[in-house]
C-alpha cells in the first residue's frame, strides 16, 4: 500500500518522500489535483498527505471530490494558512490530521502513523 | 403614538396632574368669558393669533439628544399680562398654543401638555400680578410686578418640563434644568423687558409698534449667532471626545458623527473620518503585507528544514551535497524577498530616487546590455519617436532594475522561443518606456491586482511575488506611473512613464 505525496512544490515532496522511504513506507508523489485524483481512481493508496495550495485544482476542491466518491482513505492536510482549518471543518469534510509548514518531519511521520491505525477521525 | 405608550409612570402621572390643572384654570377663566365685551374679545384675538406666529418662529438649540426651543411666546404673554384682563390672556395662552403647535404637527399628548402648563404657569403669573397691585403702565412699578409675575410662570414652566424629561430620561431634574438655565433666563429676560416695551408702545400708539422690529431684528441675529457658536464649540469638545477615544483605542473602524451637513464641525468630521479611512485601509494593506511575506517564508523554511531533518539517521555524501544545494538555493529565495522587501519599503522615503540627465541611447545600449544573459538573444529595442529630446531626467540605476523586473517578467511569459519588444517614446510630456511579451496575457481581474504585492498566480514562475510593486514603486518615486494594458490570449505591454 501507497502513500500518495500530493504537493506542487517539488522540493517538499521530494524531502517528505524520502523521510517516508527512510521509514519503511512506499511513497508517490505528484503535483496537481487532476494528478491525484486519477492516481486515487487507480486504487492501493493507504493515505494521502495533501497540500491545500495546488496549481490546478484547490485542494479543499481534490478532498469535497475524494470524498464525494465515498473514498474513506484517510487524508492528512498539510497548509501554510491558518485559515484553511477552519473552512475545512465549515465543509465537515472528514480528514486525519493538519500539519501547518513549516513542520517537524517527526510530526508528520507521527500523523502518518496515527492516520494509518485509525483512519479519519469522526 | 407608541414613544407615548413608552413613557414611564412617573411621567405619565405628571403629565396627567399638570393636564387637569390647566383644565381646570381654563373652566374657571371661561366662565368670566360671558363678562367680555368687544374689546376683551378682540385683545383675546389679537394675543392669541400673536402667540400662534411666534410659535412658528423657534430657535432650536440642540443640547444631547433634546432639542430647546426659544421664540417670543414670553414677550407676547407680558405684553398681553400688562395689558389685558387675566381671563384674556388664559385663554389666549391656551388657544394660541393649541393652534400654534397643532400647525407644527406635534403629538396630541405633547401639546395637551404644554397647554397644562402653560395655562397654569400664566395662572401663576396673573395671581402674582394681582398680589403685587400694579398701577398704570407708565409706574416702573408695574413693570417690576410683571417681570416677578413673569419670572413665577418661568419657574413653572422650567420646573415642569424638567420634571417630565428627568422622568422620561431618569435622571436627576437637575441634571436636566441646569444645562439650559443662563440661556433659559437670558431668553426669559429679553422677552420679559420685549414684552413690557410692546405693552407701552401699545399703550401710547399701536402705530409705533414698527419701530420694534429693527431692534428685535438685530437681537434676533446676534442671538441666534452667539447661539449656533455655543453649539459648534459643544461640537468642537464632543469631536475632540471621540477622536481622542479613537486615538487611545485600537478600534480603528470607529467613525466620528457627522450630523447637521451645513456645520463647520460637520466638514471637519467628514474630513477627519475619511482620513481615518485612508488610515485604516493602509493599515490593512500592510497587515495583509505581512501575513503574504510570512506566507512566502514558510515555504523556504519548510524545504530547509525538511531537507536536513531527512539526512538521518546515516546520509551519504550525494546525500548531503544534494541537501546543501537545497539549502542554499532556499537561503537565496529568502534572501532575494528580504532585499526586496527592503526596496519596496524604501520606495517611498524622499531619497529612494537621485535625478540625473541621463541620455536615452547609452541608457538603451546598458540596459540591452545587462537584459542580453536574461534573454537570450530573444529582447528587441524599438525607438518610436524621433523627438529632438534625448535626455530623460531619471536615477538610471533604478529605471534599470525597474525595467530589468519587467523584462524578466515578460521572459518568464513570452513563449519559448517569442520575442520581447522593449519600446520607448517620447509623449507629450513624459518618456514612455514598455515591455511587450506575447505571452497568455491577463484578466481584467489579474490586470487590477497584477501590481499588489504578492499578487501573482499559483502558476507564476519563481521570484520574489514583489518585482511588479517594485516597478511600481519606482516609477512613481519618479513622479511617474506603472500600468499594464492587455487582453488574455494577446500578450502584455507593461509600461513605465517618467515625467520628461
Amino acid at each position: 500500500m501507497t502513500i500518495l505525496v500530493v504537493e506542487d512544490e517539488t522540493r517538499i515532496a521530494a524531502f517528505v518522500r524520502k523521510g517516508l522511504e527512510a521509514r519503511g513506507y512506499d511513497a508517490e508523489t505528484v503535483g496537481t489535483g487532476g494528478a491525484a485524483l486519477a492516481r486515487l481512481a487507480r486504487g492501493g493508496v493507504a493515505l494521502v498527505i495533501l497540500d491545500l495550495g495546488l496549481p490546478d485544482l484547490d485542494g479543499i476542491e481534490v478532498l469535497q471530490r475524494v470524498r464525494g466518491d465515498g473514498s474513506q482513505v484517510p487524508v492528512i492536510v498539510l497548509t501554510a494558512r491558518n485559515e484553511a482549518e477552519e473552512e475545512i471543518r465549515k465543509l465537515e469534510l472528514p480528514i486525519s490530521s493538519y500539519v501547518t509548514k513549516p513542520f517537524a518531519f517527526e510530526r508528520l511521520a507521527e500523523c502518518v502513523r496515527a492516520g494509518l491505525v485509525n483512519g479519519d477521525d469522526r | 403614538m407608541s414613544a407615548e405608550r413608552r413613557l414611564p409612570g412617573r411621567a405619565r402621572v405628571l403629565i396627567g396632574v399638570v393636564v387637569a390643572a390647566g383644565g381646570t384654570a381654563l373652566l374657571v377663566r371661561a366662565a368670566e368669558v360671558v363678562g367680555w365685551e368687544r374689546q376683551q374679545a378682540l385683545g383675546f384675538a389679537v394675543l392669541a393669533v400673536a402667540v400662534v406666529v411666534s410659535e412658528q418662529f423657534q430657535l432650536p438649540f440642540q443640547r444631547g439628544s433634546e432639542t430647546h426651543n426659544f421664540n417670543l411666546t414670553d414677550a407676547v404673554w407680558t405684553a398681553g399680562l400688562l395689558l389685558v384682563a387675566p381671563s384674556v390672556l388664559t385663554l389666549a395662552v391656551a388657544a394660541g398654543v393649541l393652534a400654534g403647535e397643532s400647525l407644527r404637527g406635534w403629538s396630541p399628548v405633547k401639546i395637551a401638555f404644554n397647554v397644562g402648563q402653560f395655562v397654569v404657569g400664566i395662572t401663576a403669573a396673573t395671581l402674582v400680578y394681582g398680589l403685587l397691585d400694579p398701577g398704570a403702565l407708565d409706574e416702573p412699578r408695574t413693570w417690576a410686578a410683571a417681570a416677578l409675575a413673569m419670572a413665577a410662570f418661568f419657574v413653572v414652566n422650567t420646573v415642569a418640563i424638567g420634571l417630565v424629561l428627568a422622568f422620561v430620561q431618569r435622571v436627576p431634574i437637575a441634571s436636566v434644568i441646569q444645562p439650559t438655565l443662563p440661556l433659559g433666563t437670558l431668553n426669559w429676560a429679553g422677552n420679559v423687558a420685549l414684552g413690557t416695551l410692546t405693552a407701552i408702545v401699545w399703550k401710547v400708539d399701536p402705530l409705533g409698534l414698527p419701530l420694534l422690529v429693527a431692534p428685535l431684528g438685530v437681537a434676533f441675529v446676534a442671538y441666534r449667532g452667539w447661539l449656533w457658536s455655543m453649539r459648534e464649540r459643544e461640537r468642537m469638545a464632543e469631536l475632540a471626545r471621540v477622536a481622542d477615544e479613537i486615538a487611545a483605542g485600537r478600534d480603528l473602524d470607529r467613525r466620528l458623527p457627522e450630523q447637521e451637513p451645513g456645520e463647520a464641525t460637520g466638514a471637519l468630521a467628514r474630513t477627519l473620518n475619511s482620513m481615518l479611512d485612508r488610515v485604516e485601509r493602509a493599515l490593512l494593506r500592510e497587515r495583509r503585507f505581512l501575513s503574504e511575506v510570512s506566507h512566502e517564508l514558510r515555504t523556504p523554511i519548510t524545504i530547509c528544514r525538511g531537507h536536513v531533518e531527512v539526512l538521518e539517521p546515516a546520509p551519504t555524501l550525494e546525500d548531503v551535497a544534494e541537501a546543501r544545494e537545497v539549502l542554499l538555493s532556499e537561503l537565496d529565495r529568502m534572501s532575494r524577498l528580504v532585499e526586496d522587501m527592503s526596496t519596496l519599503a524604501r520606495a517611498e522615503n524622499p531619497g529612494f530616487v537621485r535625478l540625473e540627465d541621463v541620455d536615452v541611447d547609452r541608457f538603451l545600449a546598458d540596459l540591452r546590455s545587462s537584459a542580453q544573459m536574461l534573454l537570450n538573444g530573444r529582447l528587441a529595442v524599438e525607438r518610436t519617436s524621433s523627438h529632438v529630446d534625448q535626455v530623460v531626467s531619471a536615477d538610471p540605476q533604478r529605471l534599470t532594475q525597474a525595467l530589468l523586473n519587467l523584462l524578466q517578467n515578460a521572459a518568464l511569459h513570452a513563449p519559448a522561443a517569442g520575442k520581447v519588444v522593449l519600446g520607448v517614446d517620447r509623449e507629450q510630456d513624459a518618456w514612455r518606456f514598455e515591455v511587450r511579451d506575447g505571452g497568455a496575457g491577463l484578466t481584467a481581474e489579474e490586470r487590477r491586482r497584477v501590481f499588489e504585492p504578492f499578487s501573482r498566480g499559483r502558476t507564476a514562475a519563481p521570484g520574489s511575488g514583489l518585482g511588479l510593486a517594485i516597478v511600481r514603486g519606482i516609477a512613481e518615486a519618479h513622479g511617474g506611473s506603472a500600468g499594464v494594458e492587455s487582453d488574455p490570449g494577446r500578450g502584455a505591454t507593461f509600461w513605465i512613464r517618467v515625467p520628461a
